[in-house]
């Protein structure tokens, strides 16, 4: 036993240590976001939009677990579009900033209820973790489609939860291999200014300092815009969006 | 005139002993240094070691003068100095000398006369058991009780003193440690030097004696003195770049594996060892040699010796290529070659039986015209045939050929094609074919224009069983139904060039006997039935000349015809006799670039004249080729120096073979990427995602340098890299991941779990005689796949390679393995630890939260939801897959298969009510289970009493 405690002693020692150095060298590729008091900082707001056509809305079917899913499809999520073409669950950040207010909050849990993750959208500070949860009578599994970070995949018992860290700054996928139709996007962000879309498609960044910024939109169908901005000491910026939907290639999957 | 006693001869004899004298110093200068070449280059290479040494001793003199270096020194010189200073302050100093005291109190007055008197008393003890033995009374007995318990006691007394000791002795060593540690910090800043310097002080004292350095080696009487003059050739570090006083190059490949000492340098060189009078004689570029030396990637022509053909070996790249290229271009079609072409259940060329009925007649003049006109990828080479040559050869195949009428040119509508393109691209086509042209997959035949060649109906005939149209092709049966042959065979029609070919079908020529007589004959001389089945041409031999021995071939036996000065002198040689081994070389360098040059200017009958055709190789390839010839020698080395492969390893040759045959790799991943790391660990795994600067890399393996454990994601910056090595196989992966995010909308990711599984340790997870009978007969595992394991009707005994190749990569028992979970003893004692064990796993696996049969099929009983959603039968669990591997899996499937839809179910502390127990024993616990799944389970509870009638 002692020697068992020994060798995991080591083990840990050596990975704090790499974690050290790990973070030391992500620190030099990645500049880290440094967070403070922003005094007199500007605003930039705008609407993201679709261009061309409004889809008809989609819907999912629900073929499994219907006592606890329900029987009826449910309305898709992956392109909420307003009768005047605005977007919501956009998300609206600046990519390449490195210093600005303090960093905090975001999303505290993503949670399936009814078979459907709530929110949609879901965002953390790099480095923090999330409340994965699980509110129905059956079991769900949360698998992360992750990039950079180290990706999971596990059972959550029904009305369980687990917690999971997120080391880099990166776009998630999150779904539900059980209930295929169960999708959810979480955003690692490295800076506090992000902002998601409301029904309206309106967002707003506050407390940015004066300088020129690129800001992306992005949305989980559309795929994402930049532009850049600049934003005045106590000014407000301006910057609409348009996204545009891609050209699927022509070939379509026979349903045999 | 002078009377003869009074001429004088003191003239001439003054002149004659002059000659005298000159010859002689001449004989001796000669004999001593003209003929001792070797001396001078020895001497001339201990002088370059000295030199080089005296270098790096300047250098690290520099280096150790640097005023930051010198800063740093001084520094750890005043630390040391302190530390003594802090040792030496009166009360440290009694301290030690007390705890000093101490110890060797302890040792000599306690500890040696207790150890003393626990030999004694296990003497003793031995003793009175001898006497038990002799006497089996009582008293020894209580004896020997007694003197245990002394034994226990003292045994326990010492190791107390001991841990006193330890302590002691700890504290004397940390009272040194600051000054242990500067002394030695101090020595790092001058090792350099002072190896140098003991280096050149060794280098002077000694004076190297010169002198012959010869190898014997018994078995083939060859005595190599080549090391006379190379005396450096497995020094490891060189002292020059240039020979003779170079080390070898790649020395660890080459001279690690074939020590010079055991094979000397001709047995893989060649040349004339014995020979010290001069470099050329030594190298036996001198005339009528017959082996003169091989230099630089020729010495790999040796490798075949004694190492086996299918062997990969490391410095043996350049021969392995010749090896592939004579068996890809199936060069033994014509020519008889010992190990080659041994594969009697394949074919080089398509079978010509049915050409009538597969092709057009006029794409099929134009092909045999120039082949790498409509293909330039074919392996088909050019035998430069005249218009009429080509018909008569047309005609005969045309007459010979058995099959159906073909149908009327059909016309397909966009989305009949659209739909045949979808299922070229999904069902697995792309492994092996291009539709592209010449895109580099040349595993299948390039598909690109194939509408102007090929017929419909025979497409789809074909499509639907290659095998019953050509017993020995390699293209698999893709287990398509008519329909979809038919979809895919009208988008292959549809994929034309601009030009396409005149349809010839109705021409005289080609139902002229005498036409197709000429045809006959002209395919005899050519030799196609050495690569074609064709009719009424079976059993006929090969046309061309055997190649085993053409390495030792007498040049003389070469046909230059009117050409040998011109390629001679190509060359540099004069004439073929001053280095045969050269002007063979350039001989069949001459042939492969333009085979029959050699009848240029000269008058020959059309039976007599050369008939090889031209295969378009670059000169890359044509020196391989002559690596590869330029080895093929008669005679045999000694069974001593023959490297026999291991079984292991030749399970591990033959299983390649067998997976190239087929392209596995076409569609698995066969192993996974290494990185190797500037600081020297290797990190196994996959990249996930690469940026300007550095990359993401999850971890297939534990990795104890980076602390991380296989499954973790890890950023690694791109300058940390050394090298990386990447994963072999998965080739049609890219297709298909495209296809989901382009088409399907998903993100790259998930795109993967639509690619085909991974191979990499199979061997691990496969039961051996499961994996035999699915490549005999494959059956779907995984109804999500669109790409489909084909039928490839493997032979018994490839199938049998092919199973034994994953275990034996594994280091896994091979071909029986004893499962003991299947037996009722195991069963029982599980039954015993704890009573109910499988019916509580069976609770486990239908436990709402983990509910397997959510996704898993098993047996009649299928999940809700989608066909395509479902995941592998359970029921086949059992027979298919290792008990451990099956445990693995269930702890921690993304370890096994990262990205898999599988979740992990078993953390500490959950299912406590159901199952108690660690995860590992939940996991074995669904193992035992899995490998006894009860009937029950499997089959449909007739419970339902709808009529099945209204469904």
């Amino acid at each position: 036993m002692g020697k068992l405690i020994k060798s995991y002693g080591c083990f840990l020692a050596v990975a704090m240590f790499s974690l050290v150095l790990l973070v030391g060298n992500s620190r030099d590729v990645l500049a880290a976001y440094e967070g403070g008091d922003v005094s007199n900082g500007g605003t930039i707001t705008g609407t993201v939009k679709l261009v061309g056509d409004v889809p008809d809305a989609s819907t999912l079917k629900v073929d499994k677990d219907q006592a606890t899913c329900g029987h009826d499809d449910l309305p898709s999520e992956a392109l909420m579009v307003s009768g005047d073409s605005s977007l919501q669950n956009a998300v609206v950040s600046i990519t390449n900033i490195s210093k600005g207010k303090k960093f905090a909050g975001g999303t505290p849990a993503i949670d399936q209820k009814g078979c459907v993750f709530r929110p949609h959208v879901a965002m953390i500070p790099q480095g923090s973790s999330i409340e994965l949860l699980n509110s129905d009578d059956v079991m769900h599994n949360l698998h992360s489609w992750s990039m950079k970070n180290t990706a999971f995949n596990e059972g959550v018992a029904a009305h369980g939860n687990i917690s999971k860290t997120f080391e880099f700054p990166e776009t998630v996928k999150v779904t539900c291999d059980v209930h295929k139709w169960m999708t959810s996007w979480l955003i690692v962000q490295a800076n506090p200014y992000y902002a998601i879309t409301d029904a309206n498609g309106k967002y707003k960044l506050e407390g940015v300092p004066a300088g020129t910024y690129t800001v992306q939109a992005w949305q989980e169908s559309l795929g994402n815009a930049t532009q850049e901005v600049t934003v005045a000491a106590g000014g407000e910026a301006k910057a609409d969006f348009e996204l545009e939907k891609k050209e699927k290639k022509r070939r379509e999957r026979k349903k045999h | 005139m002078k009377k003869e006693e009074e001429k004088s001869y003191a003239g001439l004899f003054l002149f004659l002993s002059f000659i005298l004298t000159i010859t002689i110093a001449w004989a001796v200068w000669n004999e001593a240094v003209g003929k001792r070449l070797w001396k001078l280059y020895q001497s001339r290479f201990y002088e370059l070691e000295k030199e080089k040494v005296r270098g790096e001793y300047g250098e690290a003199v520099t280096a150790f003068n640097q005023p930051g270096v010198q800063e740093k020194y001084k520094e750890a010189q005043r630390k040391l100095e302190e530390a003594w200073g802090r040792f030496n302050t009166p009360t440290v100093q009694q301290g030690y000398m007390k705890a000093s005291r101490e110890l060797s109190v302890l040792d000599k007055e306690e500890l040696s006369p207790l150890k003393f008197e626990a030999m004694v008393t296990r003497n003793k003890m031995l003793e009175e058991e001898y006497q038990y033995g002799k006497h089996k009374s009582d008293e020894p007995v209580k004896k020997i009780m007694e003197l245990e318990e002394r034994g226990n006691v003292l045994a326990a007394e010492i190791e107390d003193l001991e841990k006193k000791r330890v302590g002691l002795q700890k504290n004397l060593d940390e009272s040194m440690h600051d000054i242990n540690m500067y002394a030695s910090e101090l020595k790092t800043f001058t090792n350099d030097m002072n190896g140098y310097q003991e280096y050149m002080v060794k280098l002077k004292s000694k004076r190297p004696s010169l002198q012959i350095y010869q190898v014997y080696l018994e078995d083939i009487n060859e005595a190599d003195r080549c090391m006379s003059c190379h005396v450096g050739i497995n020094r490891e570090e060189s002292v020059s770049g240039e020979q003779p006083y170079a080390n070898h190059p790649e020395r660890k490949v080459y001279l690690g594996n074939h020590p010079p000492e055991r094979f000397g340098c001709v047995l893989c060189h060649e040349g004339q060892g014995r020979a010290t009078i001069s470099p050329e004689k030594a190298h036996g570029e001198v005339e009528y040699w017959l082996a003169p030396m091989h230099r630089g990637k020729i010495a790999q022509s040796s490798c075949i010796k004694c190492h086996d053909k299918g062997e990969e070996l490391i410095g043996g790249e350049d021969i392995a290529k010749g090896i592939e290229l004579f068996e890809g271009l199936g060069c033994f079609g014509c020519h008889e070659t010992k190990g080659f072409g041994e594969d009697r259940n394949s074919m080089i060329g398509p079978d010509l039986t049915e050409i009538g009925s597969k092709v057009n007649p006029g794409w099929l003049l134009e092909w045999l015209k120039n082949p790498k006109h409509f293909r330039p990828s074919t392996r088909m080479p050019d035998f430069r045939l005249e218009d009429e040559e080509a018909i008569a050869i047309a005609s005969y195949l045309w007459q010979n050929s058995e099959g159906f009428e073909p149908g009327e040119p059909k016309e397909f509508d966009d989305e009949t094609i659209d739909e045949g393109a979808y299922l070229y691209e999904s069902v697995g086509c792309l492994a092996c074919h291009s539709e592209i042209e010449e895109d580099g997959r040349v595993h299948g035949p390039n598909l690109s224009r194939i509408g102007d060649k090929a017929n419909y109906e025979y497409l789809v005939s074909w499509l639907l069983a290659p095998k019953a149209h050509q017993p020995k092709t390699k293209m698999p049966d893709m287990k398509l139904d008519e329909e979809d042959a038919q979809y895919v065979a009208s988008f292959l029609m549809s994929l034309k060039g601009e030009e396409g070919y005149d349809d010839l079908t109705g021409s005289e020529w080609l139902s002229n006997k005498e036409t197709a007589k000429k045809g006959e004959d002209l395919i005899g001389r050519y030799g196609c039935f050495g690569c074609h089945k064709i009719m009424g041409m079976e059993g006929m031999s090969k046309i061309g000349v055997e190649l085993d021995e053409v390495g030792s071939k007498s040049i003389h036996l070469f046909d230059f015809g009117l050409l040998e000065k011109e390629i001679l002198e190509g060359v540099g040689l004069d004439n073929a006799d001053e280095n045969v081994s050269k002007a063979r070389r350039a001989w069949i360098t001459a042939k492969l670039r333009d085979p029959r040059q050699f009848d240029q200017g000269r008058y020959k009958r059309p039976k007599d004249k050369l008939k090889m055709p031209d295969f378009g190789l670059s000169p890359e390839e044509i020196e391989a080729l002559s690596i590869l010839l330029t080895g093929m020698k008669e005679g045999e080395l000694p069974e001593n120096y023959i490297a026999k492969l291991t079984d292991e390893k030749r399970y591990l040759v033959e299983g390649k073979k067998v997976i190239d045959k087929y392209n596995c790799m076409g569609c698995h991943q066969f192993t996974i990427d290494t990185l190797y790391l500037k600081n020297g660990s290797v990190v196994k795994g996959m990249v996930k995602l690469e940026e300007e600067e550095s990359l993401y890399f999850q971890l297939w393996v534990d990795n104890e340098g980076l602390g991380r454990k296989a499954g973790d994601t890890v950023q690694i910056a791109n300058e940390e890299i050394e090298k990386m090595v990447a994963s072999q196989g998965g080739d049609i992966n890219p297709y298909i991941i495209d296809y989901h995010v382009e088409v399907e909308g998903s993100i790259a990711e998930e795109a993967k779990v639509f690619t085909p599984p991974v191979l990499y340790e199979e061997g691990k997870k496969v039961q051996s005689a499961w994996l035999f009978d699915f490549l005999k007969e494959p059956a779907t595992l995984r109804p999500w796949l669109d790409v489909r394991m084909p039928l490839f009707t493997m032979t018994e005994n490839e199938a049998t390679v092919l199973s034994r190749y994953f275990a034996t990569l594994e280091k896994e028992e091979y071909p029986y393995e004893f499962i003991v979970e299947t037996k009722d003893r195991y069963l029982k004692e599980k039954e015993k630890e704890k009573p109910g064990y499988l019916a509580m796993a069976q609770h486990l696996f239908e436990h709402k939260d983990v509910n397997c049969a959510s996704c898993h099929v098993r047996g009649d009983i299928t999940p809700e939801g989608d066909p395509s959603d479902w995941a592998p039968d359970l029921s086949v669990a059992r027979n298919r897959l290792k008990p451990d591997w099956i445990v693995d899996w269930l702890i921690d499937p993304q370890l096994k298969q990262p990205g898999t839809k599988m979740p992990k179910f078993f953390r500490e502390g959950v299912f406590q009510d159901i199952f108690p127990g660690t995860p590992e024993e939940q996991a074995v616990a669904l193992k035992d289970l899995l490998m006894n799944l009860p009937d029950e389970m499997l089959k449909q509870k007739a419970v339902k009493s709808e009529d099945p009638l209204l469904d």
